[in-house]
């Protein structure tokens, strides 16, 4: 072992080592693995931001803490539908993050194109937003008499709402503005729907379940259709007058 | 190494951006001149798969433009690209990094490698939104190189870039031509004149010459 070594050494100060030829060329042929899909889809997770989770975080704490202390939980679900619309207002604009700053070009050349990345965002928040919907319907049942289906209709019909019309808007305007209108939007839904709870008390009541299961399917397809449009945007850049040159 | 261009074609309702461009790119640097309107971009655009074409393809070694692979193997510098306000130079390339199959660990390695490349070390943890022009056109070019692209799109690159500026991005690309294709389009002669091994002159949606800058220069053209 010693004499190896020793004879390495002496190798080496007896000899220089020749430059390297054409280094750069063969680095550059050199195929690196890269990154699985999985660990791409891991990486988008990090990148949707902070305040996502912090909403829906609160929301959920909120709930619990509210339906702790209060006497009347009933009471306490139309103010948890005048808040969600925010939460979906939120998710959206995460989903239509790239076209609100002008990064669907360069995200649309990328080997995980714009509409894989978008695909990716819906599917993580769509997930933590029915977690954090599950969680909710679920602290009621145990302190209203309303059951699943009738609880899940009160409280997803503004919801819904709230994304049909900001869909609607990011799918039909493109400027920064947007978000500013979306988020008039969610105040205006959020605002109408504590207005009419207050107005009507009686607006959960049994007999109007069908009107209360129309609109919510209704809106379920609305949105689903203004989420397909969305998609179809980023396959490819929307023309205007910009492109032609 | 071969892109080829197939009767490329794009369509306006009435306006035709790109008319039937058929070419043939091997390695090396191509330089795209034409005035504003003569379907530069549009024709970028289609070649990097962000523009669906009216009719024509466009393939690299036999793959076609809608496949991944393709894009794996494409670098792309938009005339005009946003960011997300958030981010630092740092966040963006690892951002940028993740959506081109990068892993962290290769991520981060090229990151540092390509701030020096472009000089933006100092200010690579810095917000991009405190960036001169300059700083974010050579923030874009190092983000196109992420992948180290067998395919190199430019679109007017040296916009906001200074002179000395200019001259190292010139060497750069030279370099870079050799073992790669690189398209760049720019209206300013001069940023061509001595890295494009080959001229290509767009006037109304048309490749109108294709050849060296000498011999466009002899034969009179005017775009």
């Amino acid at each position: 072992m010693g004499y190896r070594y020793h004879l390495k050494k002496e190798l080496k100060s007896a000899f220089d080592a020749p430059t390297p030829r054409r280094k750069d060329q063969f680095i550059n042929q050199l195929n690196y693995p890269k990154a699985s899909r999985l660990d791409f889809i891991k990486s988008q997770i990090g990148y949707i931001r902070k305040r996502v989770w912090i909403t829906s975080l609160l929301l959920f704490i909120g709930t619990l803490l509210a339906l702790y202390f209060s006497k009347a939980p009933a009471s306490l679900i139309w103010v948890v539908s005048s808040v969600l619309p925010f939460i979906s207002l939120v998710t959206i604009n995460e989903i239509a993050r790239s076209t609100t700053y002008h990064m669907e070009e360069l995200e649309m050349s990328c080997k995980y194109n714009l509409l894989e990345v978008s695909i990716i965002r819906l599917g993580i928040l769509g997930i933590t937003n029915l977690a954090v919907l599950f969680g909710i319907i679920f602290l009621f049942l145990g302190k209203t008499d309303f059951g699943f289906v009738r609880l899940g209709l009160y409280l997803l019909t503004p919801y819904l709402l709230n994304c049909y019309g900001t869909l609607f808007v990011i799918n039909r305007l493109n400027s920064r503005d947007t978000m500013y209108i979306c988020g008039g939007i969610s105040a205006l839904i959020s605002s109408l729907n504590t207005f009419l709870t207050i107005q009507n008390k009686e607006i959960y009541r049994e007999s109007d379940r069908l009107l209360w299961v129309t609109l919510f399917l209704v809106l379920t397809v609305l949105s689903a259709k203004e989420i397909v449009r969305l998609f179809k945007r980023m396959e490819e850049l929307q023309w205007n007058s910009s492109l032609t040159v | 190494m071969e892109l080829v261009i197939d009767r490329l074609t794009k369509q306006y309702k009435n306006k035709i951006a790109v008319d039937r461009i058929s070419l043939t790119l091997k390695e090396g640097v191509y330089g795209l001149l034409g005035a504003n309107g003569s379907g530069k971009t549009t024709l970028m655009r289609m070649i990097c798969g962000i523009l669906k074409p009216t009719s024509g393809e466009v393939k690299f070694n036999g793959i076609d433009v809608s496949e991944e692979k393709y894009r794996d193997s494409l670098g792309y510098l938009p005339q005009e690209f946003g960011y997300y306000p958030e981010f630092s130079a740092y966040d963006f390339l690892l951002y940028m990094a993740s959506l081109k199959g990068l892993t962290k660990h290769q991520a981060k390695d090229k990151a540092k490698e390509l701030f020096e490349l472009v000089s933006l070390s100092d200010v690579a943890h810095k917000k991009i939104k405190t960036f001169s022009g300059g700083m974010k056109q050579r923030l874009g070019i190092a983000q196109a190189l992420l992948n180290n692209p067998k395919i190199l799109i430019l679109d007017e690159p040296t916009a906001g870039l200074d002179p000395n500026e200019r001259i190292r991005f010139r060497n750069l690309i030279s370099r870079l031509g050799k073992d790669r294709i690189v398209l760049l389009s720019t209206h300013i002669v001069s940023d061509v004149e001595y890295i494009a091994s080959t001229i290509l002159l767009m006037k109304n949606g048309q490749i109108i010459h294709k050849g060296h800058l000498k011999e466009i220069i002899g034969a009179g053209v005017s775009i």
